[in-house]
């Protein structure tokens, strides 16, 4: 069983899972109740109104005037959960291939019998920078605010001094450059992925080893210098588009690269129980699970810099960043949730040696980390567009349609690779032999 | 269970055909015999800068820190760019032992306990700078928080300079128990090829009568890959603290989120210049081309190459979003770097930094030894003047343009500057004559997966895969 | 001294050759009272049955009071026995004590475990150790069996047959 083959109960299962996704986003817009659906109750905001209109004036400044609508509607739930759920997806293939590319130049042995997965996550990028294409296309409005040219007429009440500033970046022509040079070498770099690693199935040669190390040196530069740093400035900070920190591409990178590991573990695990990848054992599973925790811990290493030095020096052009999601009444309990997610629970789960070689304990974490980082990224880019509070059932709702999605993709392309377990790899024996 | 394979592509890192006891022979021939005119030459001349280091330490103290040319608003200058200089350079040590060994690199084991000590050393250099930037250095214990006649008067626990004096003395103590840890097993071998009962005794003082029994070796092997599991996120702190130092205030041009991983990275890349910078001499000094091979040099030059890079990101990051962040203090900052009176040190830096690592994209002047010298130098260079940017260049134009200045340092700042380097040179060619330079026990470890006389042994077991056919071991095969 | 005791010495040259031996001496029945060898054998341990260091444990539990001793220092003298405000942050302004704490975590951890494992090993500064063999720390392994009262002669025969059956290729008696 060296090929995979897409069956029809796993089909189901995903159908499932869509659906229930359909279920939890019509309940959500139904349920709809603008700045209350984090749960909190009437009275409790009563108590705290006064400190968040304070907040809300000082973060959303500039959406007030250009958005024209005070309190977020379902369609801009609706917007700011899709945008989000489509920049997370798009990510965690990102992820994908800098776990591909790194593993690769580094002459990685261990991981040549699950490269294949990770190589089939790589492909709903493609899907994945459509969607994002749609919503910059149609609702770039209400998305960014700096599209808004009222903003730049000298005199006039809306206009921002700031913004005036960076408009030589933060503009149309600029934008849509650098996302369609992004798209073009996202889907360069997963072609050439590709076709390198699936040619050496049929037809192994050492020429077609040494380009895949090539094709991994290259793609991880593009995403270094191109990619991950256009691709967070104009598509996620420029959202609170006053705000900046030179840590955010990093730790949007980390992040992704976490969450791309914990599916890809997922999917290994999927893989077992059909009884594919016959030579994968704990040994392999350990190592995932060293990475998942190491990659956690850089990942909160990232987050905790960028946060720390920004309280730290309390400049109110940076805090305001924090201030809006800080917030009890709207982001805290995600935001606090969000580190002990991504960092506490894996890191105290996944210490000791016994737990990485746990099934069911790598599990678990790995669905925390999925869920944790998608709470970070919710926080990245919604919170200006929702300032009140917007974490539900939309958010989980549309999170399970768009994984479906993203595992059909993965399944559908995993099932035309002929060579699962790499077999025919120069380091293969090398990962069959792990012993740790 | 006892699999020795590993894929015949990889560079043998053992060359020569060794044997058990050849290695222990080689690595322990250097410390051994007469003392070489050479490296008592070396060591004389290291000792005289050193010598120096103690003299231009006894003249500030006596006349004070006005013998430096830190004033107004320039209050870090030499001394702080020193401190964090010597500090990056001692992270490769740690990064070679610790992160290496998680990462399971094998070519780690000919250049770990070199790198090590050059760690020790290089914090033991840096140490000097704050103490002695204290100026009343004899009030020194006042940073320690301890309860004192002075009132229940604390030490700030809300600085980065305080953070600081705990990660550095952490990090010198932890360093300090890894590498003599590693070391006690080796000078047990030393102590038994020891022919004199002197050195017999001396030998057997420091390896603490080390037996190598299973159990020992067992307990051995855990405390190592725990001790490097701590260091690891050590050696990211130590750094990481070090940039708080700068990142959490409010001057335009230190305070910047990227600065800890950027830091950390920038530490790295100038610890492997200088580990480059010593072993390529010691290498040939003391006859160990067969365990610190071409492999490893091309190894190392790669971590430059991706450091020296993630560097240069963040370069090009900081210099972006100053710009991008609107506030003309944090754009001035950066346009007063590239072309303000000190712009020759600024671009000597990116030119060092960035652009000269990716000669290292090419795989013929990743094992050209003359071009990885000449690269170790040109980088340690360039990350002194780094720090050198970011410490003088912020500080010499602040808000007031009366309290403007062109700092120069003073003979005292460049004699103890010299003087560091010698004292780090005298304690490193001690180390090569008295100490094991090369990790024998760990180097054995690996013979069996990664000498050369097993290569072919190897290939047998996967000459059936179509992908070897037509691979030979031979000189070149690997790349 | 009086201390000494006997032993019963195998020397090898290969650790492939002396796992293998382990394995199969223990199978017959035959207690290895130790293994010597100049590197760290894996699964040598497996092999003569020792028990799983628990070194890792001390680890946790040293870093642990570290992190406890820094935390509560701190909180103590920040916000008991002299609080003072630093630059406008909170008295107790947990975000920067994050460095310090995790500097004594790691520092306690690695001192509390270094000296656990000298203490474990008995190993310390001048100890005059018991050397089986020179050459166990340069290029031989060695197994020995102790000889106490118990063990007549026909042990010490069988023995020594079995370890060169299995390719040891000195074996001989040393009392250290």
């Amino acid at each position: 069983m060296n090929t995979y083959i897409f069956d029809s109960s796993t089909k189901k299962n995903i159908l499932i899972a869509f659906g229930i996704g359909v279920l939890l986003l019509l309940i959500g817009i139904f349920s709809y109740n603008s700045g209350a659906s984090t749960g909190h109750g009437d009275d409790k905001h009563a108590v705290h109104a006064s400190a968040k209109d304070a907040t809300h004036t000082t973060v959303t400044e500039g959406a007030e005037h250009g958005h024209g609508h005070e309190a977020p509607t379902v369609r801009t739930a609706l917007i700011a959960n899709s945008y989000n759920v489509f920049y997370y997806f798009f990510y965690i293939a990102l992820g994908a291939i800098f776990i591909l590319a790194a593993a690769n130049v580094a002459w990685g042995g261990w991981q040549i019998q699950v490269q294949k997965i990770t190589l089939a996550m790589t492909v709903p990028i493609v899907v994945f920078l459509a969607l994002l294409f749609v919503m910059f296309f149609a609702f770039n409005h209400d998305i960014f605010h700096w599209t808004h040219e009222s903003l730049y007429v000298k005199g006039s009440d809306t206009f921002d001094e700031v913004l005036n500033i960076k408009k030589d970046f933060l503009n149309m022509k600029t934008f849509w450059a650098f996302t369609i040079v992004i798209a073009i070498s996202c889907v360069w770099i997963v072609i050439k992925f590709w076709n390198t690693l699936t040619k050496m199935d049929t037809n192994p040669s050492r020429k077609l080893f040494s380009s895949s190390r090539v094709v991994s040196a290259v793609s991880i530069v593009v995403i270094s210098f191109l990619i991950n740093t256009f691709a967070t400035w104009l598509w996620s900070m420029s959202i609170q588009p006053h705000w900046y920190s030179t840590m955010f591409t990093w730790n949007t990178m980390a992040g992704a690269c976490v969450a791309a590991l914990s599916i890809m573990l997922l999917f290994m695990h999927y893989l077992k129980a059909k009884g594919y990848l016959p030579n994968v054992n704990e040994n392999h599973e350990h190592d995932v699970a060293k990475l998942m925790f190491a990659i956690s811990i850089f990942w909160c290493y990232t987050w905790f810099a960028q946060y720390m030095l920004i309280w730290y020096a309390n400049i109110p052009e940076e805090t305001e960043y924090f201030r809006l999601r800080r917030n009890l009444d709207n982001y805290g309990i995600l935001f606090h949730g969000s580190w002990v997610m991504n960092f506490i629970i894996p890191f105290f789960v996944l210490m000791t040696r016994n737990a990485k070689r746990k099934k069911a304990i790598t599990i678990f974490c790995a669905i925390v980390i999925i869920l944790g980082q998608f709470g970070a990224f919710f926080l990245m880019n919604c919170p200006p567009l929702l300032p009140k509070g917007g974490f539900g059932l939309i958010s989980i709702g549309l999170l399970l349609i768009f994984g479906s999605i993203f595992t059909y993709i993965t399944l559908m392309m995993l099932a035309k690779v002929k060579d699962l377990s790499s077999t025919t790899h120069p380091y293969y024996k090398e990962s069959y032999n792990l012993h740790i | 269970m006892a699999s020795h394979f590993e894929s015949p592509l990889r560079e043998p890192l053992i060359n020569g055909n060794k044997t058990y006891k050849d290695i222990t022979r080689d690595i322990v021939a250097p410390t051994t015999g007469k003392i070489q005119p050479k490296w008592a030459f070396w060591t004389a001349i290291s000792a005289a800068f050193a010598g120096l280091f103690v003299f231009c330490i006894v003249w500030e103290v006596i006349f004070g820190i006005g013998t430096w040319g830190a004033n107004k608003t320039v209050g870090w200058a030499w001394d702080i760019t020193n401190f964090v200089w010597w500090i990056g350079i001692g992270h490769a040590g740690t990064l070679i032992s610790a992160i290496l060994l998680l990462f399971r690199q094998k070519w780690r084991t000919g250049v770990n306990r070199a790198a090590e000590a050059m760690t020790i050393f290089a914090v033991v250099c840096a140490g000097q700078f704050p103490i002695f930037h204290m100026g009343r250095v004899w009030d020194a214990f006042f940073i320690f928080p301890y309860p004192n006649t002075r009132g229940p008067l604390w030490v700030n626990f809300t600085s980065p300079l305080l953070w600081d004096v705990f990660a550095i003395s952490t990090y010198f103590t932890v360093s300090l128990l890894f590498w003599y840890t590693g070391l006690v097993p080796d000078f047990a071998t030393m102590r038994d090829q020891s022919k004199t009962p002197g050195r017999w005794k001396f030998y057997n003082f420091l390896s603490f009568g080390w037996i190598g029994t299973a159990k020992h070796w067992e307990r051995w092997e855990s405390l190592s890959l725990i001790l490097a599991g701590l260091s690891t996120p050590l050696v990211l702190s130590v750094h990481t603290i070090v940039s708080f130092d700068f990142a959490t205030s409010v001057v335009p041009g230190w305070h910047t989120t990227i600065m800890p991983p950027y830091f950390v990275a920038g530490a790295v890349f100038s610890g492997f210049a200088m580990v480059l910078t010593l072993m390529i001499v010691a290498r040939h000094i003391m006859n160990l081309q067969d365990y610190i091979t071409l492999a490893h040099i091309e190894s190392m030059n790669k971590i430059m190459l991706l450091t020296g890079t993630i560097v240069g990101i963040a370069y090009l990051t900081e210099l972006f979003v100053a710009w991008y962040s609107g506030s003309i203090y944090e754009s001035y900052a950066f346009a007063n770097r590239a072309s303000g009176p000190y712009w020759w040190a600024y671009w000597s830096m990116m030119f060092c930094n960035l652009v000269s690592p990716q000669v290292f994209w090419f795989r013929k002047l990743r094992r050209n030894i003359a071009v990885t010298f000449f690269m170790s130098i040109l980088i340690n260079i360039g990350m002194w003047f780094e720090r050198f940017v970011i410490i003088v260049i912020s500080l010499h134009r602040d808000y007031l343009p009366s309290s403007w200045l062109y700092y120069s340092p003073t003979w005292v700042e460049i004699g103890i500057f010299v003087g560091t380097g010698g004292l780090f040179m005298t304690l490193f060619l001690m180390f090569c004559r008295f100490f094991p330079a090369i990790a024998i026990a760990e180097v054995k470890s690996i013979l069996k997966v990664s000498g050369d006389q097993y290569r072919q042994k190897q290939l047998d077991e996967v000459s059936s895969m179509e992908v070897y056919k037509e691979t030979t071991v031979t000189k070149g095969a690997w790349d | 001294m009086s201390d000494t005791k006997k032993y019963l010495v195998g020397i090898f040259d290969d650790d492939d050759v002396l796992l293998h031996a382990v394995k199969d001496i223990r199978k017959s029945g035959y207690e290895i009272t130790d293994a010597y060898t100049p590197f760290p054998v894996h699964g040598l341990e497996h092999a003569l049955g020792l028990e799983p260091t628990r070194i890792h444990a001390a680890g946790f539990i040293f870093g642990a009071t570290g992190f406890t001793v820094a935390l509560s220092m701190i909180t103590f003298i920040n916000l008991f026995n002299y609080p003072t405000d630093f630059g406008g942050k909170p008295y107790w302004g947990l975000l920067a004590y994050v460095p310090i704490t995790f500097e004594h975590t790691v520092l306690f951890s690695a001192i509390g475990m270094t000296v656990s494992f000298y203490y474990l090993c008995k190993l310390w500064p001048g100890k005059t150790p018991k050397i089986i063999d020179e050459r166990t720390t340069d290029h031989l392994f060695a197994l020995t069996f102790e000889l106490d009262s118990t063990k007549d002669a026909n042990y010490v025969n069988t023995v020594s047959e079995l370890l060169k059956k299995e390719g040891a290729i000195e074996v001989y008696q040393k009392e250290v």
